[in-house]
Parts: C-alpha cells; sequence; structure tokens
C-alpha cells in the first residue's frame, strides 16, 4: 500500500522546501538533469509562469519528491511536465507512480487544458513503467532517444 | 533576553556561558555599557541576515536604473542582464523569500531562492530542449487529431 501523498504548490516563500530534499551522489547523467531542473532552477523562468506548478509531495509530512509541470508555449492544448524526482531515500517504496498520478492530475486541473505530456529517458526504467502503466506511448525523439507521453489517450 | 552584571562573568561563569547558549545574554559592564554575549553561529545568522536585508535594499534602487551595476548587486549580480520585468519578479519574490527567513530564524529561504535562480554553466537538461518538445507536439497532433 502507497502512502497516501499531498502535493504542495511551492512559492517564493516556500521554494527552499526543496532544500529538505537530497539528491543522488551517483546518478546517472539524465537523472542528474532532472535534479537540476529541481534542484538548480534550469527551468527557473517557468516558474514565473502563472500556468506553472512546482510541487513537492510529503508523505506523513516527511517531503519526499518534487515536480514541476508548466503551459506549453506552442502546444496549447498540452501541459508540459518538465521533472518528477522522488528523494532517494523513498525510492522503492512504490512512491514514483504516485507522484506521476498526482501531478498528471494537477497538471490538468490547474492548467484546464486537455493533455499533458512528457519524456522519459530510454534508462530510466522505473520511469518508463511508470509512464506505461499510466499513459500512452507517443513515440521517440530522434535526437535524443527520450521517449514521449501523453495523457489522456 | 536574560541579563547579568560584568561581574557574574567570574562569579557565575558557567550560568553566563549556558544561557548564552540557549539565547543572546545581556551583559552590564560597570560603566553601563551593556554588552551582548551570544554564539558565533547565531551572530553568523544575524550577519547573514542584516547582509541580506541590505542586499535587497541595494537591489531596489540598483535595479530601478535603465543599467544596473552588477558590482552593486553582489551576489545577485546576474540579474543586472535580465528585463526590467523580470528583475522586479526577482526582487518581490526575494522579499517574499526574507520575509519567511525572518519569521522562520533561518536564511535558508533566501539562501536557497538566490541558489536556485542563479543561472548554471552548461548546456540545459534535454527534457527542456525545445527539439525534445516540438517533436513531440507533432507527434501529439497527428496522433491525437488536433
Amino acid at each position: 500500500m502507497v502512502e497516501p501523498l499531498q502535493l504542495h504548490r511551492l512559492t517564493n516563500r516556500t521554494l527552499w522546501r526543496i532544500s529538505q530534499l537530497q539528491r543522488d551522489p551517483s546518478a546517472e547523467s539524465w537523472a542528474a538533469e532532472v535534479e537540476r531542473i529541481v534542484f538548480e532552477g534550469a527551468a527557473a523562468s517557468h516558474f514565473r509562469d502563472p500556468g506553472s506548478a512546482f510541487l513537492v509531495a510529503d508523505a506523513s509530512g516527511t517531503i519526499v519528491g518534487a515536480g514541476l509541470h508548466y503551459a506549453h508555449e506552442t502546444m496549447q492544448f498540452v501541459q508540459y511536465i518538465a521533472a518528477v524526482f522522488v528523494d532517494p531515500r523513498h525510492r522503492r517504496r512504490g512512491l514514483g507512480g504516485a507522484l506521476m498520478q498526482a501531478v498528471i492530475d494537477d497538471a490538468l486541473v490547474r492548467s484546464g487544458r486537455p493533455y499533458v505530456a512528457w519524456v522519459v529517458h530510454p534508462l530510466n526504467t522505473a520511469m518508463l513503467m511508470t509512464s506505461r502503466r499510466l499513459a500512452t506511448e507517443i513515440g521517440v525523439d530522434q535526437p535524443t532517444g527520450y521517449l514521449q507521453f501523453a495523457f489522456p489517450d | 533576553m536574560n541579563s547579568f552584571v560584568v561581574s557574574d562573568l567570574a562569579r557565575q561563569r558557567r550560568e553566563v556561558v549556558d544561557a548564552a547558549r540557549d539565547e543572546p545574554v545581556l551583559i552590564r559592564d560597570t560603566d553601563g555599557v551593556m554588552l551582548v554575549l551570544t554564539t558565533e553561529d547565531r551572530q553568523r545568522h544575524i550577519d547573514r541576515v542584516l547582509d541580506l536585508y541590505a542586499l535587497h535594499a541595494r537591489a531596489e534602487i540598483e535595479c530601478r536604473r535603465r543599467h544596473p551595476n552588477p558590482a552593486a548587486l553582489g551576489e545577485i549580480a546576474f540579474v543586472a542582464d535580465w528585463p526590467a520585468e523580470r528583475r522586479h519578479a526577482f526582487l518581490d519574490g526575494l522579499g517574499e523569500a526574507l520575509d519567511e527567513a525572518r519569521r522562520l530564524g533561518q536564511t535558508e529561504p533566501v539562501d536557497f531562492y538566490i541558489r536556485w535562480h542563479t543561472p548554471f554553466v552548461g548546456p540545459g537538461p534535454s527534457a527542456l530542449d525545445p527539439g525534445v518538445t516540438g517533436r513531440l507536439g507533432e507527434a501529439l497532433q497527428s496522433r491525437l487529431g488536433r
């Protein structure tokens, strides 16, 4: 049984709660890219958009992960999920799937857009399994090899 | 705030020091001057908070100029190149993070806010690459019939 997650939208006042999460020192390069979005503000320009949400997830009061989605600029029917991250100390508990589902739900409700989309690195097996369970695999981005997903079908 | 007299430093040294570990204590010297005894950590925190408030005030003035001077912006010099609207949004956020830092008695809300907005060197993450999302858009449009 996966613990229930609560999402909290980060604001300028609460952004620092990200620092309660731990980075993975042994992260593969593709995972490090997600960490750069979460910890280093690689998508900071989207943080200001009213249609975006930078979220932390807590399970029983402990911050266990984070997610970021924003309104895609050119695809006006798509809310784009740029990052979903689970703290390495809380992995292998099914939280990744629960967090992904929560971020998808939040993205749809908050944006009012009909579709949510994201990409997954082909070596990110855990997120690939989760994405295939939750969404439709659209294709492969040729230059990067990232797999593309969208919800709903 | 506990207060002592300077002779207590000799007579009740342990009590004074233990009290100062918990919170700053006042020590009245023989000429009436009040001294404050506190931990190094707390003093560093106070110094950092003062620095941050000064930085915020300085930046508010500097960013009203058409071409802000990066040297005057110190650790947030990176905003000098930003468009005015983005600079002001950043400073509003910095002010909110400062309020939160004061409320919590720790500077992490501001320190993290600045770190997170500091532009990093190097290519951006692939997941943010417009090439990825652009192709995703084409695929989605054809697949979803939009």
